[in-house]
């Protein structure tokens, strides 16, 4: 164990009570949720960088999922005139796809593989595919070095969640309203090192969300929920961080500070108020944080940042998670390096390096089935699952990287996981795009001809699993989520360069505001 | 093969190029600029070379290096009543004697000296390795050390500036208040058992039964220390009377302690107090600059030698501030700065890594090279920056070198550096640009389009667009078989088009002269094509050089090579001021304003076209600008 023993005495009060927590109503102050209500759903994302090529996440005519789709045509039901979906559990036994490794196939049930996902752009949108703002704004950066925020000016989707008064009372600890997490298996590529993909909107403009990196933080932001009745300073405790809050009260009524500076000092001085209501609340085991194993590895402490944040969503302390998962530097010392020498490789002359590297991507799905797994192993008040009261998004930094050797907007690699409450219908293959034919089952292995519809819907279908409405996430009436070109005739003109491009399907709905606010189809059942 | 150069064009062709780091416009190209450091040269020399060797216009010592300047001062007895001359003076009077070429027109103009210190127009949270220095400062080795301490600490999360300024998040974390909250809650414990830590952290009266008055003393030190100023008669009643409040013994200091240890003066850095007002902007008072002078110097709160220095008042003056900075320049936080700044200017925060089908074709070891080239770049550094105090033009063309394995003097063609011999000169490998680990590359073949627009962003401060990537492929579907061409004929064959010459004008001739060196750095005669099973099919002549380069306005027409391309680039005044503005980026966390902080850049882009790249960091720290804040108590959100 890592944790010094005052922190312990506060969280384990309950030895092993690792599952089914129970939560009592009145125990769950801050979130709004009435008597009779179900539990509320939760949000949860995953985003990795670099990502991989179509062939590693759906399988290629020799493998996976698509081999198996042509094999046996029959499995592959057209649901709507541009919507296909097959049973992942009609498909062989093994591994789904390469990057899809045993843990999450074993899901198969409780999952979906979405495919035809496109983050849109126009003739003079940048062309580059990189951004942290790709999968959870759908919208590039505005900066050339792809780091900086999305071009549409709007928080990430899990900010938008986190900020609203449809998923947290208003009084709700701020720090608890976002769990932005970052196992410390990082890479040296460059800004990942701190990288999330949240976007928040402070004061001062759209600002990118700081990772926690280590277990203990994210412990030690539900610990105040419950306090320790055993430490002799508790009483007192409330009492000097009242005092603490004033010294930067003081600070802040400077008047030479300028009004982003004092709310800068009042965002902080909202994280010394959740701290010290921890002490003044009387909750002490309110909320039975589970006991931890060791933390000694990246998968270790990924296990222990899962069971602090699954209880901490039984509980209520946050209901709102973003997860960046990266490359381990243990093993891959240089995944940016890496990355460009086989990721971009169009004659495929070092497959197997490439699948080695994809290795890594691989560990990101058995991260993912851990949390999935253990979140079905919870059993929420009404009888029910975590997973099933919860919405899960793995996305990876941009769409797929094709053979020849670009990265791509189109075809983001999506997978789905949860009920959100009955929302969202789990188990299946969907594939947006618009396809004339199984032959075109296979997609880009080369310049892409194939569009899918917009990521923006996807995105809108988590924000509607969360009671959100487009009143919470558009800035333009009608605008949507996201980016959009200024017509779908731009959007099939900047396709030109490629040539025999093909229009996205059902375009002109899917631009419409009626489009723009929809959730995916079948996949979204609410 | 091919995998490389489709890279190469995916990373590196750009839709757009701003005007980027132009010349300053309200210069124009024909106008006389006086050349202040030339002046200064001219002045030394007259005043202390000229009785022996002629007026400066005919000296005999024309284009003589600093290097052979102090070694005469060394080694001729009728020299040695120079030996007082300071580096910068002997550097400024070889540069004069250099009768430097390049570019001429300055980057930077000041343009109204009331601007200055404006840019400085918000409260900026402390960066991680200033709160952990901090903290550490505060708490001493042995609290510091402590696992818990540390645990907690490790939860903060990474914010070093490793691509510009845009990488600094203003606002603190989500989990920095709980960090700071364990961190005061286990370090006041810690207090609390030791009495040995509360006399050395606190005050020695802390060891024996609490009074009011040792409680006061606490406040009045170890308070004037987290907050880095002088506490009040008020705030020292105030924290006694909070000690009372908790109780007062052990544990009324032990809530005092855990009160202090989360302090606004650890979260961000308040400069509020100044009261002289003048053009917008407030003075700030002595302890205030104290603390810009140790954090920008050193990422740290300032030492009892700064206090003291601002309790005397000292601070107000600028010679006793430059004295400060230069003082704590050496010490070790500082050196790890001086590191971390170097890793930013060049973006070497990782190893390289390199094709073993390359390294195997030379016969080169591959184990531990990536690492081993690092290492070389960092010694590289720090011989230039401390052993050679040398200047920017010694960081561009200096022939150091530090090769300690095999394989590494074997690319730079020396040998193998000693305890005897340690510093070899590698005849080929010029200054930082030719360090391997800045040439290497992981594919088979090298990129001159990286290399050049690496050059053109990173030492020019250019701006480039974005990659339009669908015309990259399509151009590149439509050339065929790209390895039955050389790099040269593919890169001009790929980037031919008006379109695409938009940009690369400004690269493919910055990358092409570095031809002459392979994916790992090393010398090389051809341009070696590989079969997947390592043999050479195939190879090209290379042809390194290049006419209109266009680093700046005024500067060579042509290459030959790479090293003079280095050679022009240590003579721009362009890469100076670009390498000036790196400097101001890094140690102020915060990008150029192009018109407040013009005075301060122009200072240190001057600097930088002679002076030792210490004085440039010396410079940027010390000037008028640190006595000053914008004050924006006018300002509505």
């Amino acid at each position: 164990m890592k944790y010094n023993p005052l922190s312990r005495r506060m969280f384990l009060q309950s030895a092993g009570s690792v599952l089914a927590i129970p939560v009592l109503e009145s125990l769950l102050p801050s979130v709004a949720q009435g008597q009779a209500a179900p539990p509320p759903v939760r949000y949860i994302q995953f985003i990795n960088p670099y990502s991989v090529t179509p062939q590693a996440i759906y399988g290629d005519t020799n493998s996976g999922i698509i081999a198996a789709l042509k094999a046996n045509p029959g499995l592959l039901q057209t649901v709507s005139p541009n919507v296909r979906r097959a049973a992942l559990s009609g498909l062989p036994a093994g591994d789904l796809a390469f990057t899809l490794g045993p843990e999450i196939s074993a899901l198969r049930n409780k999952i979906s593989i979405l495919r035809g996902l496109d983050v849109l752009k126009s003739a003079n949108d940048r062309g580059f595919a990189h951004g942290f703002a790709l999968p959870t704004c759908a919208a590039g950066p505005v900066n050339d070095d792809q780091t900086g925020p999305p071009t549409t000016g709007q928080p990430s989707l899990d900010c938008i969640m986190a900020d609203s008064l449809k998923v947290y009372a208003a009084n709700h600890a701020n720090n608890r309203r976002l769990v932005n997490l970052g196992p410390p298996g990082r890479d040296l590529y460059n800004v990942y090192e701190k990288a999330s993909f949240s976007w928040k909107k402070t004061a001062s403009g759209l600002e990118r969300v700081q990772l926690i990196q280590s277990t203990s933080p994210v412990f030690d932001l539900f610990r105040a929920q419950t306090g320790d009745p055993n430490s002799s300073l508790n009483g007192k405790l409330g009492l000097a961080m009242d005092q603490v809050h004033a010294d930067y009260a003081k600070v802040k009524s400077n008047p030479r500070l300028s009004k982003k500076d004092q709310n800068r000092l009042q965002d902080y001085m909202d994280l010394l108020t959740d701290i010290k209501n921890g002490f003044t609340n009387s909750g002490g085991g309110a909320c039975t944080l589970p006991a931890m194993g060791p933390d000694s590895t990246t998968e270790l402490q990924f296990e222990n940042q899962t069971r602090v944040l699954a209880a901490a969503m039984m509980c209520g302390l946050t209901r709102v998670a973003s997860i960046a998962l990266h490359f381990n530097i243990a093993t891959v010392p240089d995944a940016h390096g890496q990355h460009h020498t086989l990721q971009h490789d169009p004659n495929n002359s070092q497959w197997a390096n490439t699948l080695a590297f994809y290795n890594n991507v691989k560990l990101f799905s058995k991260r993912v089935a851990y949390l999935i797994n253990y979140f079905d192993g919870i059993t929420d008040k009404d009888g029910q699952s975590l997973l099933h009261h919860s919405a899960i998004y793995w996305a990876q930094e941009f769409g797929t990287v094709w053979w020849w050797g670009q990265h791509s907007r189109e075809d983001f690699p999506v997978v789905v996981a949860g009920g959100a409450g009955g929302k969202l219908r789990q188990g299946n293959y969907i594939d947006y795009r618009k396809l004339s034919g199984a032959s075109e089952l296979d997609g880009h292995n080369g310049v892409s001809t194939l569009r899918g519809i917009p990521l923006n819907n996807l995105l809108v279908t988590f924000m509607n699993c969360m009671g959100l409405t487009h009143a919470d996430y558009e800035t333009v009436s009608g605008a949507g989520y996201g980016y959009y070109p200024a017509s779908p005739e731009n959007l099939v003109a900047a396709a030109g360069s490629n040539s025999g491009q093909k229009a996205i399907p059902d375009e002109d709905y899917w631009f419409s505001t009626q489009g723009r606010r929809s959730p995916v189809p079948y996949l979204y059942t609410g | 093969m091919k995998q490389l150069f489709k890279l190469i064009i995916v990373t590196a062709l750009f839709q757009s190029c701003s005007p980027g780091f132009m010349l300053d416009d309200s210069l124009s190209l024909s106008s006389s600029v006086v050349d202040f450091n030339f002046q200064k040269g001219q002045s030394l020399y007259a005043e202390k070379c000229a009785s022996c060797h002629n007026s400066f216009s005919s000296s005999t010592k024309k284009q003589r290096s600093e290097d052979q300047l102090s070694y005469a001062i060394a080694n001729q007895p009728q020299m040695l009543f120079l030996s007082s001359l300071s580096k910068d003076d002997r550097l400024l009077i070889t540069y004069a004697l250099s009768e430097p070429q390049g570019g001429k027109t300055p980057i930077y103009q000041c343009k109204d000296p009331l601007t200055r210190g404006l840019s400085s127009d918000r409260i900026r949270r402390l960066t991680k390795s200033e709160l952990l220095n901090t903290i550490h400062d505060l708490l001493g080795d042995t609290l510091y050390a402590d696992p818990t301490i540390q645990l907690k600490l490790n939860g903060l999360p990474s914010d070093q500036i490793r691509s510009g300024p845009g990488d600094f998040i203003e606002s603190p974390s989500s989990s920095l208040a709980a960090v700071l909250f364990d961190v005061s809650l286990k370090a006041s414990e810690l207090l609390s058992a030791s009495a040995t830590s509360r006399s050395s952290v606190l005050d020695p009266c802390t060891a024996s039964t609490l009074t009011d008055t040792c409680v006061r003393t606490v406040a009045q030190k170890f308070g004037s220390r987290v907050y880095r100023r002088p506490i009040s008669t008020a705030e020292a009643d105030e924290s006694v009377a909070f000690y009372q409040a908790m109780g007062g013994g052990a544990e009324g200091l032990q809530l005092l302690a855990i009160r202090l240890l989360q302090s606004p003066s650890l979260v961000f850095h308040v400069e509020a107090a100044g009261t002289t007002v003048k053009n917008g902007r407030f003075r700030l008072t002595d302890y205030e600059i104290a603390s810009r002078i140790s954090y920008q110097t050193a990422n740290t709160m300032p030492d009892s030698l700064l206090m003291d220095a601002a309790s005397r008042g000292d601070l107000q003056n600028l010679e006793s501030v430059r004295s400060h900075v230069k003082r704590l320049l050496t010490s070790q936080k500082s050196k790890e700065k001086v590191g971390d700044f170097f890793r930013y200017y060049s973006k070497l925060h990782s190893e390289p890594v390199l094709s073993t089908k390359v390294l195997n074709t030379a016969s080169i070891d591959p184990a531990g090279l990536g690492q081993a080239m690092q290492a070389e770049t960092f010694d590289f550094v720090n011989y230039v920056f401390w052993e050679k105090e040398g200047n920017f033009r010694d960081l561009m063309t200096s022939k150091a070198s530090f090769p300690r394995t095999p394989a590494m003097a074997s690319i730079l063609g020396t040998s193998i550096v000693t305890p005897q011999a340690p510093v070899s000169e590698a005849p080929n490998h010029l200054g930082l640009l030719h360090r391997p680990a800045l040439l290497s590359n992981a594919g088979e073949r090298t990129s001159p389009i990286i290399r050049g627009a690496h050059i053109r962003m990173m030492y020019l401060c250019d701006e480039l667009g974005a990659v339009p990537a669908e015309a990259v492929a399509a151009r590149e579907a439509e050339l065929g078989d790209l390895n039955a061409y050389s790099n040269r004929e593919k890169t001009t064959l790929l980037t031919q088009s008006p379109s695409c010459m938009g940009c690369h004008s400004q690269i493919n001739n910055l990358g092409f002269p570095f031809e002459g060196f392979s994916p790992f750095g090393g010398l090389r005669q051809t341009e070696p094509i590989f079969a997947a099973d390592g043999t050479i099919v195939r190879q090209f002549p290379i042809d390194p050089k290049v006419t209109d380069p266009r680093i700046e306005a005024g500067g060579p027409t042509q290459f030959n090579n790479s090293s003079e391309l280095v050679q022009a680039l240590a003579l721009s005044k362009k890469a100076q001021a670009c390498f000036a503005k790196k400097v101001f980026e890094f140690y102020k966390t915060k990008a150029v304003q192009a018109t407040n902080d013009s005075c301060l850049m122009s200072e240190t882009s001057n600097d930088a076209s002679a002076l030792s790249l210490q004085t440039v960091i010396v410079d940027s720290i010390a000037n008028e600008d640190i006595f000053w804040r914008k004050d924006t108590t006018a300002e509505t959100p």
